[in-house]
C-alpha cells in the first residue's frame, strides 16, 4: 500500500484540476481563433507549411490580379486597334474612289481634305491614351506623346521606343500587355508586301501596272535578300512596242544597280499582255507609250501614316494629263496595297492581343482553381477540427467536474470529522 | 517486590508519553501544509528496572527519541527531480515567449513580406504611378520596422534570460549561505550519540536544498558530523561545511552579450557543466533565442542585399541608377577581452546566399588562422589571401597584428534584423525600369526612324555579370547614353553615341553588345547586354538603345520575382521559406521543450509522492493516532485513579 500525505492528496486533486482546465483553455483557444495552430510550437511541420502555403497563396493571388489588369489593358488595347482597323476602312474605300481616273479636281481635293482628316484622326487613335493618362502606343515612354506631324506636315514622327510591358500571370508564364506603336503603325511593309510598282516620272502612256507573286522562293531571293531591284521600260521596235526587263542590286537608278543591271526578260508587248520574271507577274491596265519605265523595287518599311501622306499627295498633285493622271492612279494603288499590309499587321496583332486576353483569363481561372485547393489544404493544416474541439472540450468539462466534485467529497472524508 | 508506588510511577511515565505522543502528533497536523517538513513519530521503549531479582516487573515506559520519517533515498531523488523539472519548465517557458513572438497572431513577418510584394507588383502593373512608388516606399519601410519587431522582441527575451541568470545567481548565493548557517546550527544541536536530533533543522535545510536544485542542479555529500557539502555539477564546492562559496556572473570571454556564470574561488567559469534548475533551462533557451535571432537576421541581410542590387541594376523616373532601398548593419566583429595583440578584424558580406545563421570564432594560432562556428566549434575552411579570409559569403580583413591565441567573434547576422531600415523615402528613386530599351532603327531629331531592310532583330536586353564570348564591350563611361548600332556593311557594325563612333564589331548572328554598369558597389561586375539575331542584315540597318521610359517594369518584375528566388542557403530558399525554417525550428524547439517538461514534471511528481510517502503528514493517520494517544492518556490516568485508591484501602485499613 502506497502511503499518501494530505497535502499530496490535495496537490494530486489540484493537478488533475489544473490539468483538466489547461485542456479546456487550449480548446478554448482553438474556438475563439478558429485555428488549432495557434503557435509555431502547436505543430511546427505543419506551421511552416502554412507559411509556404499562405506565401504561395498570395503570390496565385498576385497572379490573378495581374491576369485581370491584363485582361482589362489589352480589352481596352483591342478596343482603340479597332477604331484603327475601322479608320484604315475608310480610308481605303476612300482611295478606291478615288482610283478613278474620271474625277473631277474638286472631287480629288475634297478626298485630299478627307484623308488629311482621317490623318489628323489616326494620330490621335495612335496617341491613346490609358485611364491613367499613359500613352498606349509609346513603348516604355508612356508619358510623352509618342506620335507628331512634323511642322511641314510631311512626316510623322515616333517618339517612343521598343519597350513592351509584360506581367506575369501564372507560374512561369508572362504575357505581354502593351504593343509598342513602333511595331504597330511604323515600318509596315508597303506595296503588296513584297514588292512596289511606280511609274516612271516622265512616263507619257496611260499604262498602270498591277503585279502578283508567282514563285514566293525567287521573288524573295532576288528582292529580300539579295535587294534586287527591276526596272521595265517600253520602247518601239521594229514590230510594234517592245519590253526590256533589267535586274540590277540597289534602287533602280543608282550607282550600283546602273553598273550591274542585266537584262532578265525582254520581247514585243501587247495590250494586255501579262510580263513574266523572276517569280513575278505583271499586268498592264491602258497603254504604255515608247520610252515608259515601270520600276519594281522591294517593298520597305513605311509607316501607316505614310501611306496616307501618300495618297494625300496622289490626289494633290496636278491631274492635268492622262499620263498624270496614269501615274497617280498608280500610286494610288500602291497606297491601297500598302493599307491592306496595314490591316494584316493590324490584325496579326489584333489576333495576338486575343490571344493574350485569352491566356489571361485561362490564367485567371486556374490560379483561382489552385487558389481553391492550396486553401483547403491549409485549412487541413491549421483550422480548428470544430466538432472534434467541442466534443473535446465537453469531455474536458466533464473531467473537471468531476475532479472537482471528487475534490470536494474527499474534503468530506477527514477522520476528524468523526472524532468526538 | 512490586509496590503500589510503582503502578503509579509506570503509570506516571505512561502519561508522559501519551502527552508526548499527542504533542507530537499535534505537532505533525501543525506542519501538515509546511513545505519541506518531515512527519514526526515518537520512539518510546518499556523501561527496565535495575538490580531486581526473582519475578521481574516492567517499570513503566520511556520516550527516547522523536524521529523524522525520512529516506534519504527518496529526499535525493527528489531533489535531482526538481532540479531536472525546474530546467525543463524554464526552458519551456523560455521557448514559449519565443513561439510567441512568432505567433500568427504576435509580429508576423509574413504579412509584411506579402504586402511588400504585393506593392512590387503593383508597380510592375503600373511603372510609373505616383501611388504605387509610395506605396512601395512605405512597404519596404513596414517590411524594415517589421524587422525590427520581431529581431526586438527577441533581443528582449535574450537580455531577460541574461538577467535572469543574474539574478538566479544571486538566490543561490543567499541559499548557500543559509545552508552553511544551518550547517553550524545542527552541528551544534545534534548529539553525540545521535538519540535526538534538531529535526526542524534538518527539514529546512532539506528544503533549502530542493530550492537550491529549483535554481542549479547540485550534488550533496554528507559529512560525518551531519555537516552537508553542497557541490555544482563541475564539482565545484558551493557549501563545504560551515562555508559558502559564491558564484557570480561575467560576459563571455569572447561574447560579450552573453553573460558566463563564474565560481568565485577560482575565477573558473562554470555555465557549460550546468545543465540543472533555472540556470540550465536559461541556457539551454539562449542559445536557441541566438540561433532564432540570427536566422531571423539572415533573411534580413538577404532581403537587404538583394533588393539594393535589384536597384542598383535599374533605373529611377530621373534615369539614374537605382539608390539602395535598405540599410542593413555590416557584421559585428569583437575582440575577445583577452586579447594581447594589436589586431582588428572588420568583416565584409560578400554574397548573401552563401551566409549562414552561424556566428564564428576566428583565432590565430602559429601564423594562422582557424576558424569555428560559434557556440558549434565546428571547423570552417576558409580561403586565405594575404590579409583577407573569405568562408561562408563573408570576407574579413585583418590590420594589425595578432599575437597567438587572439580570438574574435564574428557574428555576421545578429544585428541585421534590429538594425535594418528602409533608407530610400523618394518614390521616384525606386528603380522599376532597367537602364535600356532596345529599338530597331534610328533615331531622327529625336524620332524613332525604322528603315530596316535585313532580318537582324535585336533582343530586350539583360543584366549579365560575364558578357557573352566575343561581345563589344562599352566601358561604363557610355553607360547612360543613347547608343546607335548600325550596320556599315553586312559583316560589321559600329556603335556611336551622339558625339561619335565608341566602337565596331564584326557581325555573326548571335553578336553581342555589352555596356558595363557604372561602379556603386552593389552593381559593380554587372553589364547591360543585347545580342543580334538574323543571317542577313543589310548595309545601314540599325538599332538604338535608349534609356527606358517610365513605362518600364521590367526591373520591378525583376524585383517582384525575387519572392520565389531561393536566394538563401546556397539557393536553398527563399525570403518566405527561410522564414518559414525559422518557425519551424523555434516550433519544434517549443514542442521539444513542452513534451521534455511534461516528462520531467512527471518525474517530479512522483519522486514527490514516493517522498512523501515517506514523510508527508496524512491527517487521518494523525487523527488515528491522537485518539490512540489520548485513550493511552485516558487509560494511564485510570491506573493513577486505581493506585490512589489502592493506596486509600490500605489507609483505611
Amino acid at each position: 500500500m502506497i502511503r499518501f500525505s494530505t497535502s499530496q492528496i490535495y496537490q494530486i486533486a489540484i493537478n488533475g484540476i489544473l490539468e483538466q482546465q489547461s485542456r479546456i483553455n487550449g480548446d478554448y483557444q482553438q474556438l475563439a481563433s478558429g485555428r488549432k495552430i495557434n503557435q509555431p510550437s502547436d505543430a511546427p511541420a505543419a506551421a511552416a507549411r502554412v507559411i509556404g502555403l499562405n506565401t504561395a497563396l498570395e503570390r496565385f493571388s498576385g497572379w490573378t490580379q495581374n491576369a485581370d489588369n491584363a485582361q482589362q489593358s489589352l480589352e481596352y488595347e483591342s478596343t482603340r486597334l479597332q477604331s484603327v482597323t475601322t479608320l484604315i476602312d475608310r480610308v481605303r474605300t476612300l482611295a478606291l474612289q478615288m482610283a478613278n481616273g474620271t474625277l473631277s479636281l474638286q472631287d480629288r481635293r475634297n478626298g485630299a481634305a478627307i484623308v488629311r482628316s482621317y490623318l489628323g484622326q489616326l494620330i490621335g487613335y495612335a496617341n491613346a491614351q490609358g485611364p491613367d493618362g499613359q500613352y498606349l502606343f509609346a513603348g516604355s515612354r508612356t508619358h510623352a506623346q509618342p506620335f507628331a506631324l512634323n511642322n511641314s506636315g510631311t512626316q510623322v514622327n515616333y517618339y517612343g521606343d521598343g519597350g513592351q510591358r509584360s506581367l506575369p500571370i501564372s507560374s512561369g508564364e508572362s504575357i505581354a500587355v502593351t504593343d509598342p506603336g513602333s511595331t504597330l503603325f511604323m515600318n509596315i511593309p508597303d506595296g503588296n508586301g513584297t514588292f512596289r510598282i511606280q511609274a516612271g516620272n516622265a512616263n507619257t502612256g496611260t499604262a498602270t501596272a498591277a503585279g502578283n507573286v508567282t514563285d514566293p522562293a525567287q521573288a524573295a531571293t532576288y528582292l529580300q535578300a539579295n535587294g534586287d531591284s527591276y526596272q521595265i521600260s517600253f520602247s518601239s521596235g521594229s514590230g510594234g512596242l517592245a519590253y526590256s526587263v533589267m535586274r540590277g542590286p540597289g534602287a533602280v537608278g543608282s550607282a550600283g544597280w546602273n553598273a550591274g543591271a542585266t537584262q532578265v526578260a525582254g520581247g514585243s508587248f501587247s495590250a494586255g499582255a501579262t510580263i513574266n520574271f523572276d517569280g513575278l507577274a505583271l499586268g498592264f491596265a491602258g497603254n504604255p507609250a515608247s520610252g515608259d519605265t515601270f520600276d519594281v523595287n522591294p517593298s520597305r518599311g513605311q509607316s501607316l501614316f505614310k501611306t496616307l501622306l501618300n495618297l494625300h499627295s496622289a490626289l494633290t498633285s496636278a491631274a492635268a494629263s492622262p499620263a498624270q493622271n496614269a501615274k497617280n492612279m498608280q500610286a494610288i494603288n500602291t497606297v491601297i496595297e500598302s493599307l491592306d499590309q496595314a490591316q494584316t499587321r493590324l490584325g496579326s496583332t489584333q489576333a495576338a492581343v486575343g490571344t493574350r486576353i485569352q491566356a489571361a483569363r485561362t490564367a485567371a481561372q486556374v490560379n483561382q482553381s489552385v487558389q481553391t485547393q492550396f486553401k483547403q489544404i491549409r485549412s487541413g493544416l491549421e483550422d480548428a477540427n470544430l466538432p472534434q474541439v467541442i466534443t473535446r472540450l465537453d469531455q474536458a468539462s466533464l473531467s473537471l467536474q468531476a475532479a472537482s466534485k471528487a475534490f470536494v467529497q474527499m474534503q468530506g472524508l477527514s477522520l476528524f470529522n468523526y472524532l468526538p | 517486590m512490586s509496590s503500589i508506588g510503582s503502578l503509579s510511577r509506570i503509570a506516571l511515565s505512561a502519561l508522559d508519553a501519551a502527552q508526548a505522543g499527542l504533542a507530537t502528533t499535534g505537532n505533525n497536523i501543525a506542519n501538515a501544509n509546511s513545505p519541506g517538513y518531515s512527519r514526526e513519530t515518537v520512539i518510546q521503549v518499556p523501561q527496565v528496572p535495575y538490580g531486581q531479582t526473582g519475578v521481574i516487573q516492567g517499570a513503566g515506559v520511556a520516550v527516547i527519541a522523536i524521529t523524522r520519517n525520512f529516506s534519504q533515498f527518496a529526499q535525493t531523488r527528489l531533489w535531482q527531480a526538481t532540479a531536472g523539472s525546474s530546467a525543463a519548465t524554464q526552458r519551456q517557458t523560455s521557448m514559449a515567449q519565443l513561439n510567441n513572438v512568432l505567433s500568427t497572431s504576435g509580429v508576423n513577418l509574413t504579412p509584411a513580406l506579402s504586402g511588400f510584394f504585393q506593392a512590387l507588383r503593383n508597380l510592375a502593373g503600373n511603372p510609373s504611378g505616383a501611388t504605387e512608388r509610395q506605396a512601395l516606399v512605405s512597404a519596404a519601410a513596414t517590411l524594415a520596422n517589421r524587422f525590427n519587431a520581431i529581431g526586438g522582441a527577441i533581443r528582449s527575451l535574450h537580455l531577460n534570460v541574461n538577467n535572469q541568470i543574474t539574478g538566479t545567481v544571486a538566490q543561490v548565493n543567499t541559499l548557500t549561505a543559509q545552508i552553511a548557517r544551518l550547517n553550524v546550527e545542527i552541528g551544534g544541536a545534534s548529539q553525540p550519540s545521535g538519540a535526538s536530533q534538531p529535526n526542524g533543522l534538518l527539514d529546512q535545510r532539506d528544503h533549502l536544498i530542493t530550492r537550491l536544485n529549483q535554481l542549479v542542479g547540485v550534488s550533496v555529500l554528507k559529512q560525518p558530523h551531519g555537516g552537508y557539502s553542497v557541490f555544482t555539477a563541475n564539482g565545484q564546492a558551493l557549501v563545504a561545511g560551515s562555508k559558502a562559496f559564491q558564484l557570480t556572473t561575467r560576459p563571455n570571454a569572447l561574447d560579450g552579450q552573453n553573460l558566463d556564470v563564474v565560481y568565485t574561488p577560482s575565477s573558473a567559469v562554470v555555465s557549460n557543466g550546468i545543465s540543472g534548475g533555472t540556470l540550465g533551462g536559461l541556457f539551454a533557451a539562449r542559445d536557441t533565442i541566438g540561433r532564432a535571432q540570427n536566422s531571423l537576421g539572415q533573411i534580413a541581410v538577404a532581403v537587404g542585399a538583394d533588393f539594393n542590387r535589384r536597384q542598383s541594376l535599374g533605373i529611377d523616373l530621373s534615369g539614374a541608377s537605382g539608390p539602395p532601398l535598405f540599410a542593413v548593419p555590416a557584421p559585428q566583429v569583437s575582440a575577445a577581452a583577452n586579447n594581447n595583440g594589436s589586431a582588428i578584424l572588420t568583416a565584409t558580406l560578400t554574397d548573401s546566399a552563401k551566409i549562414t545563421g552561424a556566428n564564428y570564432a576566428l583565432q590565430y594560432q602559429g601564423g594562422n588562422w582557424t576558424v569555428q562556428t560559434w557556440p558549434g566549434r565546428q571547423s570552417v575552411s576558409a580561403t586565405v589571401s594575404g590579409n583577407t579570409l573569405s568562408f561562408d559569403g563573408l570576407t574579413v580583413t585583418v590590420s594589425g597584428i595578432p599575437t597567438n591565441g587572439d580570438r574574435f567573434l564574428l557574428k555576421p547576422t545578429a544585428g541585421a534584423a534590429t538594425g535594418i531600415r528602409a533608407v530610400l523615402t523618394d518614390p521616384n528613386a525606386v528603380a522599376a525600369a532597367l537602364p535600356y530599351v532596345s529599338s530597331p532603327g534610328r533615331l531622327v531629331n529625336g524620332g524613332l526612324s525604322d528603315t530596316n531592310t535585313g532580318n537582324v532583330t535585336i533582343s530586350p536586353g539583360q543584366v549579365v555579370t560575364v558578357p557573352a564570348a566575343g561581345a563589344t564591350v562599352l566601358p561604363a563611361a557610355e553607360f547612360g547614353k543613347t547608343l546607335t548600332l548600325r550596320f556599315t556593311a553586312p559583316g560589321s557594325y559600329q556603335v556611336s553615341d551622339a558625339s561619335g563612333v565608341v566602337a565596331g564589331g564584326s557581325y555573326s548572328s548571335g553578336a553581342a553588345l555589352a555596356l558595363a554598369y557604372p561602379s556603386p558597389p552593389a552593381a559593380a561586375g554587372h553589364y547591360w547586354q543585347v545580342t543580334l539575331a538574323g543571317s542577313a542584315p543589310k548595309t545601314q540597318d540599325s538599332f538604338v538603345l535608349q534609356p527606358a521610359g517610365s513605362g518600364d517594369n521590367r526591373n520591378a518584375l525583376a524585383m517582384s520575382a525575387l519572392a520565389t528566388a531561393q536566394t538563401l542557403g546556397n539557393g536553398s530558399a527563399s525570403f518566405s521559406q527561410a522564414y518559414a525554417n525559422l518557425t519551424g525550428m523555434v516550433g519544434n524547439a517549443g514542442q521539444q521543450a513542452q513534451l521534455a517538461a511534461n516528462a520531467e514534471q512527471a518525474t517530479l511528481n512522483q519522486a514527490q509522492q514516493a517522498q512523501q510517502s515517506i514523510s508527508g503528514v496524512n491527517l487521518n493517520q494523525e487523527a488515528a493516532d491522537m485518539l490512540r494517544y489520548q485513550q493511552a492518556f485516558q487509560a494511564a490516568a485510570k491506573s493513577i485513579g486505581i493506585a490512589a485508591q489502592l493506596f486509600n484501602s490500605i489507609l483505611s485499613l
